[in-house]
């Protein structure tokens, strides 16, 4: 029997002109790993939510869907509770005790389960994640990825029959990401408990999934075995689509297209080393191009937008040092990508950029008589007023710029005008991010600090988000980011270091920063280290590649 | 230390302490008092190696004192007149009851702060749980909420500098961003919570009635306890009843001849902890010899 029966299911939130979810039919088989993608807005958390009555949004419901044969309204809420486990994007919100081991409980004593049970239940599920070392803990000291963790342990104490997860790690590093996937690919395949899962990182997903859904504008665009719907998206060259492949594909699908079909489609780094092994040495002649050499400007030298040297920082007189010895300078027009571990210093090191705090012992100095911009992470704490148009309008008075074109032309720029009325709350993600940018660059900062901005964004927000940040450095302006995302920062910087243990450990301009690195480099080029050494990007390899010999 | 007194059930503690607390309140007597303040320093002693105390004895024997002074001065109820302070009569019924109420003061607040080391906010809250299960639920969650505010307005406050809102001159200008900042905190929370509805609604609150994880057991020993204790404190009663351990101080100082037994009941009570403290180094003693 079908966990899920989904039959054409349509949902349209009040007030809205347009459903959100249209004709959507969907059976999702016991045991299953369900990937579903899509862009934002395409309604895949509705769907997602829509899968257990207690979070059903309120709105208009068309057609039906079944659990395990059984009506979703029929579904007594202690039954949903325990059997339909949901895990949200926010780490945060979904914790309400204040100890781990009060959380892990919380969901049990909800449902009246006996002391006994709840103390058996606990033995067995938090040496299975291992929680033991800071069961006793108190929520608030823990990282975001152990927050997590705990969200999907707590639900887990149920012992649910389907776990549905809301972009489970968008606010996550890729480490403890890819440690919350390992262990929900093991919850699925000991447990053979059902998974359905929103994703926009979706590479790394694709070997785990059974089958993968990709929606678009609320209904399913494709359907299927991930690799199956790979070929489809390249086939078709859906353009929507296209920025979900992984790389390796792309590279593989690109060049390998004279390749014998026997292969598989690659999406994995061993894969696809394994596939460019065999390609490289059929067909090394045809690899004659040359390197791409980035010339490296020399042009500013002396003109440097900041220098730090020697900075020392801690939390407190009896805090450990977060940041030691941190010299650096950062030249104009550069595009700076800074890496780091969870708690190494990266967002310190940019508060004490931005003024935020002061070092301890050091000295840094601005080199212009402009501004530094900062770009927090959650724009959140930028919103002081009730519509779009009012917070840019009091930023543009504190500043005494309402009546330039400067302020215009930056509501232009970010496409503001549609949504001036609206409350800054009630604008998507994206645009939330759009109006801290026009916020931040009012003050014509010449440097400009970002802290994660591509964190939870889906591919082609973040190919805008790319766009408008090499916009900004083509006008003069110097970027200088924090971030996990590798192929985001070889796609586009200039620059990159490493921060690790408080202290900076490599700094290099991305080709041998990139082809340097074993851990901290993309998936290409680990793909193609052994024959082509100096790659790190698709571009590159197909640079090196010359087919016009091919017919 | 981590086993002993600090190791038996929280329901037991907080009785013996409500228990001491009254008798320290109502067996006025000097000697009675000086022996429950010196069982609750050799208490502190073996709770903390004396931590607590050591930064408090300060405060409290400027206290001790100030009240020992302030008494006999203001206070001229009593027969006996000492002498005559700016033609007030000081007398020694007012003097010895500034020493004994100072030194019940002392006392209490020793053991007040003995009881938290013992009952810990954890415990506290079991406690609490097991009386008002709301609140305790209440008071848990607003555990959780306060760092989380923290937090957010720490980074609201540190967004608002970088966007240079804190240069207002005037006072009034920085009440403003001030007021500002904590309505960004609070539509901010606000937002969030939402979801934190519908997730908790997610994990079944409110589905059923409900029940509470129980991380402390009545052991025997703790049983054992229970029936000793109450069987010294209807002893301690009784005698109190019958005025022992009690001072009379006004119009003049009277009291019974102390009662041998039910002083040594007294101090059995109020070195329990002691007790159950030592018991338990012998016994490590006693593993390590067998061993």
């Amino acid at each position: 029997m079908e966990t899920y029966q989904v039959k054409n299911l349509g949902f349209t939130y009040p007030n809205a002109e347009e459903s959100v979810l249209k004709e959507i039919s969907l059976k999702v088989n016991k045991g299953e790993f369900l990937l579903i993608g899509g862009p934002t807005g395409s309604g895949k958390t509705t769907l997602l939510r829509l899968l257990k009555q207690q979070t059903q949004p309120v709105g208009e419901l068309t057609g039906c869907i079944r659990f395990e044969g059984v009506s979703l309204h029929d579904l007594g809420e202690k039954e949903s509770a325990e059997q339909i486990g949901m895990v949200f994007q926010q780490p945060d919100n979904q914790i309400v005790m204040s100890t781990v081991w009060q959380q892990l409980c919380y969901g049990m004593e909800n449902l009246g389960y006996h002391p006994t049970m709840m103390q058996k239940r606990m033995a067995e599920v938090v040496p299975f994640f291992g929680m033991e070392s800071w069961l006793h803990q108190s929520v608030e000291t823990l990282s975001g990825g152990q927050k997590q963790l705990l969200n999907l342990a707590a639900v887990m104490m149920l012992q649910p029959k389907v776990l549905l997860l809301d972009e489970p790690t968008a606010q996550l590093d890729p480490v403890t990401a890819n440690a919350f996937i390992d262990l929900l690919a093991r919850i699925n395949q000991e447990m053979s408990v059902t998974v359905i899962l929103c994703e926009h990182r979706l590479e790394s997903l694709y070997p785990m999934a059974n089958r993968l859904l990709l929606m678009k504008n609320g209904s399913v665009a494709y359907q299927g075995k991930p690799d199956e719907i790979s070929l489809k998206i390249w086939h078709d060259q859906d353009p929507d689509f296209s920025l979900y492949l992984s790389n390796i594909s792309k590279l593989y699908l690109k060049m390998g297209k004279n390749t014998s079909p026997s292969v598989a489609l690659p999406m994995t780094v061993k894969d696809g080393k394994r596939w460019f092994d065999g390609f490289y040495n059929s067909h090394a002649k045809l690899f004659k191009g040359k390197h791409h050499q980035i010339t490296k400007t020399n042009k500013f030298e002396n003109n440097q937008v900041m220098e730090c040297s020697n900075l020392y920082f801690q939390y407190g007189k009896m805090k450990e040092p977060v940041l030691k010895r941190i010299s650096f300078k950062i030249y104009p027009e550069e595009y700076f990508v800074l890496f780091g571990g969870n708690g190494a210093g990266k967002s310190t090191l940019l508060k004490l950029m931005a003024g935020i705090h002061l070092p301890q012992r050091g000295t840094m100095h601005h080199h212009q008589s402009k501004p530094v911009g900062y770009v927090a992470q959650n724009p959140m704490a930028y919103f002081t007023k009730d519509t779009v148009g009012d917070q840019l309008r009091q930023r543009a008075d504190d500043l005494n710029i309402k009546h330039s074109n400067y302020f215009t032309e930056l509501i232009h720029e970010f496409n503001l005008e549609p949504i001036m009325d609206k409350h800054p709350f009630d604008i998507s993600g994206g645009q939330q991010q759009q109006l801290v940018l026009a916020l931040v660059l009012m003050a014509d900062p010449d440097l400009i600090l970002l802290d994660e901005p591509t964190k939870g964004l889906d591919p082609a927000r973040k190919q805008t988000l790319g766009k408008w940040l090499k916009n900004l450095q083509l006008k003069g302006k110097t970027i200088f980011m924090v971030s996990h995302d590798i192929e985001f920062a070889a796609a586009h910087a200039t620059r990159c270091g490493m921060l690790f243990d408080g202290e900076i450990i490599a700094m290099d301009h991305p080709t041998e920063f990139f082809t340097n690195n074993y851990y901290y480099t993309t998936m290409v080029h680990r793909a193609v280290r052994e024959y082509l050494p100096e790659e790190f990007t698709e571009e590159g390899v197909m640079a090196r590649w010359n087919d016009t010999i091919f017919p | 230390m981590i086993g002993g007194f600090v190791s038996i059930h929280p329901m037991v503690s907080a009785l013996y302490f409500i228990g001491l607390l009254l008798h320290i309140m109502w067996l006025n007597h000097p000697l009675y008092l000086l022996i429950a303040w010196c069982c609750l320093v050799i208490l502190h002693l073996q709770t903390d190696n004396g931590e607590g105390l050591r930064s408090v004895w300060k405060g409290y024997s400027m206290m001790a004192l100030v009240v020992i002074v302030i008494n006999p001065l203001v206070s001229s109820r009593g027969s006996t007149i000492l002498t005559y302070f700016r033609n007030r009569p000081i007398t020694l019924e007012s003097v010895v009851y500034g020493f004994v109420f100072a030194l019940l003061l002392i006392t209490m607040l020793m053991m007040f702060q003995v009881a938290q080391k013992v009952i810990t906010e954890d415990r506290f809250l079991y406690l609490t749980a097991w009386v008002l299960p709301r609140t305790a639920f209440v008071i848990v969650m607003i555990q959780r909420l306060i760092p989380l505010l923290h937090s957010r307005l720490q980074e609201i406050n540190a967004v608002a500098k970088t966007q240079g809102r804190f240069n207002a001159a005037n006072r009034l200008g920085k009440v403003r961003v001030a007021m500002e900042s904590l309505n960004v905190l609070l539509v901010w929370t606000l937002e969030e919570s939402l979801h934190t509805a519908v997730s908790m609604r997610a994990s079944g609150y409110g589905s059923s009635l409900r029940s509470s994880y129980v991380r402390y057991r009545m052991e025997t020993r703790d049983y054992f306890l229970l029936m000793i204790m109450g069987v010294m404190t209807a002893s301690i009663v009784l005698g109190g009843v019958q005025g022992y351990g009690q001072m009379n101080f006004y119009p003049s100082l009277a009291w019974k001849p102390v009662h041998l037994m039910h002083t040594s009941v007294y101090i059995i009570w109020c070195a329990l902890p002691i007790f159950i403290n030592l018991g338990e180094i012998i016994q490590w003693k006693l593993i390590r010899l067998k061993t």
